[in-house]
């Protein structure tokens, strides 16, 4: 009998533990989908800090020829790791999403016209975007913006956007 | 203080090879505000495309002093729900792994939709009256930056697609009726794929023959109810490369190369733009501002506190950064203190506003712009203070600048403190 209530605490504890973790990798940063414990690679450039596993293995696999390209990349994957977290509080919302706005410009710049970085922006959303959980909280993040005004940053100074100068990065 | 040199950043944001910041500080002197108005199926970033889209059209057709002087906004409208709803609903229609996997790339026309998703996109574009929906209190903050930036005597273009045309017909509506209408007409409509029965203003539109969206709309429409405008274009064998299936978005369809229909939209901005009045300019642009409106009560007062801890008020109109360039006594307000580029501290500006004259409860709305930032606030004031308030203001937000005038400036707008 003491046997089985022993066998019944442990079990408890690894299902609590497993339940708070599954629960915390709904909104935030979670091990690889692969289920992996190997050590997370170091990211191909310093913006690649803070952005989730799988997307940076997304961004670093798809555009593996320019360090331009990857680090307005993840800049963009950053925001909207922040907003998903973030979903439930407007005024973090629209800082958010003027966050966001500004990554989307510093991605016009590095891919030079508005269909070439929405084409690569779509992509990364859609690796990002990739649970039930996250798009409802994309969502909500979304709606809270509704009735905002956001103001855009003039063409010749699109760079002043960008997290790290792309003068700086070698290709 | 007036900028001077058309085209002159007062501060150079010089990049040099250990740059990391973000910089978001610009100053030039701009006369006209193009304003991009999204539909409800519009993301923020899809929205943010749009306006980028615009920028990129006009920076290829006006000349270079021309462009210089356009700034560009999105007035996000509402979604009322509606992209949660056609994304359970499809969750519902297609099963859910479906959907989670490709929602925003059916939405960006990344993917090919399935019939079930076209079908049902369209039945919840149609099923919606915005005619009836749309109130001023969605509206708000979007005529707060109207007005502000026509004090400033700008001119203002509102590109409105899809249902964001309700919206701007509203807005329309509101800035030229009520206690301070516009009295120039600088406040102009450009439509695209216009579901409303009217352009404010007159203004030109351009609707589609294939627009499934519109087409849906207008089927859909009740007796009694005015339906679309009807379409004025088509882009069929025009050799555009238009990737929509809808025929219905903006970047896809309406601004896509080589489209007939951009071949329109942009000019009708353009005329639109140039056949508007310049209104005249009753306050100061600047890198900082912060606009105090109110109701039917005499007297509430902005206040600034600056970093170099000068209090601009009525009585102290001047700051050392900034100015007080704009004092109401005789309630509505506007008042407006602005702080030029030139004259830009690091440290903390702190916005407050004071209930000085009054019979009953009133409430303050400032909007305080900031580098690229905006923030609304809404301050209900429960009695009136007179002149003891004038040195405890009820504090609205505070605006922390970082930066300097070679790697640019940082501005960070916290409410409340």
């Amino acid at each position: 009998m003491r046997n089985q209530s022993g066998k019944f605490r442990w079990v408890l504890t690894i299902g609590v533990i497993i339940f708070a973790i599954g629960g915390t990798c709904l909104l935030t940063a979670c091990p690889d989908s692969s289920g992996s414990n190997a050590p997370v690679a170091a990211p191909s450039d310093p913006n690649g800090a803070g952005v989730r596993p799988n997307v940076r293995s997304y961004i670093e696999a798809t555009y593996q020829n320019s360090a331009k390209t990857r680090a307005a990349l993840f800049q963009s994957a950053k925001v909207v790791e922040k907003a998903l977290v973030d979903a439930n509080n407007k005024d973090l919302s629209i800082q958010h999403a003027e966050e966001s706005n500004r990554a989307s410009t510093c991605l016009w710049y590095t891919f030079g016209s508005v269909d070439a970085y929405a084409k690569a922006q779509d992509g990364m959303m859609a690796v990002t975007l990739n649970t039930d959980e996250r798009n409802k909280a994309y969502l909500v993040y979304n709606d809270q913006l509704g009735g905002q005004v956001f103001l855009g940053i003039p063409y010749d100074q699109r760079v002043t956007a960008c997290d790290i100068n792309p003068s700086t990065l070698p290709n | 203080m007036r900028y001077t040199l058309l085209g002159v950043f007062c501060v150079f944001l010089i990049f040099n090879a250990s740059q990391t910041l973000a910089v978001d500080t610009f100053c030039q002197e701009t006369k006209t505000l193009i304003v991009f108005g999204n539909g409800i199926m519009n993301s923020e970033p899809e929205a943010d495309r749009s306006k980028n889209r615009l920028q990129e059209l006009l920076q290829a057709t006006l000349t270079p002093d021309e462009f210089k002087r356009l700034e560009f906004a999105i007035a996000y409208n509402q979604s009322y729900g509606l992209l949660r709803d056609l994304y359970e609903s499809l969750k519902q229609k297609l099963g859910a792994d479906n959907v989670v996997t490709s929602f925003w790339r059916w939405l960006g026309g990344r993917d090919i939709l399935p019939d079930a998703v076209q079908q049902e996109f369209l039945r919840v574009a149609a099923s919606f009256d915005f005619s009836t929906r749309v109130g001023t209190q969605d509206l708000s903050i979007h005529l707060a930056l109207y007005r502000s930036k026509t004090l400033e005597g700008k001119k203002i273009v509102v590109v409105s697609h899809s249902q964001g045309n309700f919206f701007v017909n509203a807005a329309y509506v509101a800035l030229h009726s009520g206690t301070d209408p516009l009295t120039t007409n600088s406040f102009g409509v450009v439509s695209v794929a216009n579901p409303a029965s009217f352009v404010a203003g007159s203004g030109p539109y351009t609707t589609l023959f294939e627009d499934g969206v519109i087409a849906a709309i207008r089927a859909a429409t009740v007796p009694g109810i005015q339906p679309p405008l009807i379409w004025n274009l088509t882009n069929i064998l025009s050799g555009a490369r238009t990737s929509d299936w809808k025929g219905h978005g903006f970047l896809d369809e309406y601004t896509a190369a080589g489209s007939r229909s951009v071949n329109k939209i942009l000019p009708d901005v353009i005329a639109t733009m140039n056949g508007l009045q310049q209104p005249p300019q009753t306050v100061q642009d600047g890198i900082i501002t912060a606009t105090l409106t109110w109701g039917a009560q005499p007297d509430v007062d902005l206040h600034a506190y600056e970093p170099n801890s000068t209090h601009v008020y009525y009585a102290h109109l001047q700051g050392i950064s900034g100015r007080l360039d704009l004092d109401d006594v005789t309630s509505f307000g506007p008042e407006h203190y602005f702080v030029s580029c030139s004259k830009l501290e690091t440290g903390t500006y702190r916005i407050g506003v004071n209930y000085y004259s009054g019979s009953g409860p009133e409430t303050a709305q400032i909007q305080i712009l900031a580098g690229s930032s905006v923030r609304n606030y809404t301050v209900p004031l429960p009695s009136a203070r007179g002149s003891s308030g004038d040195q405890s203001p009820i504090p609205v937000a505070s605006i922390t600048v970082t930066g300097d005038t070679t790697n640019g400036y940082k501005f960070d707008i916290v409410g409340g403190l």
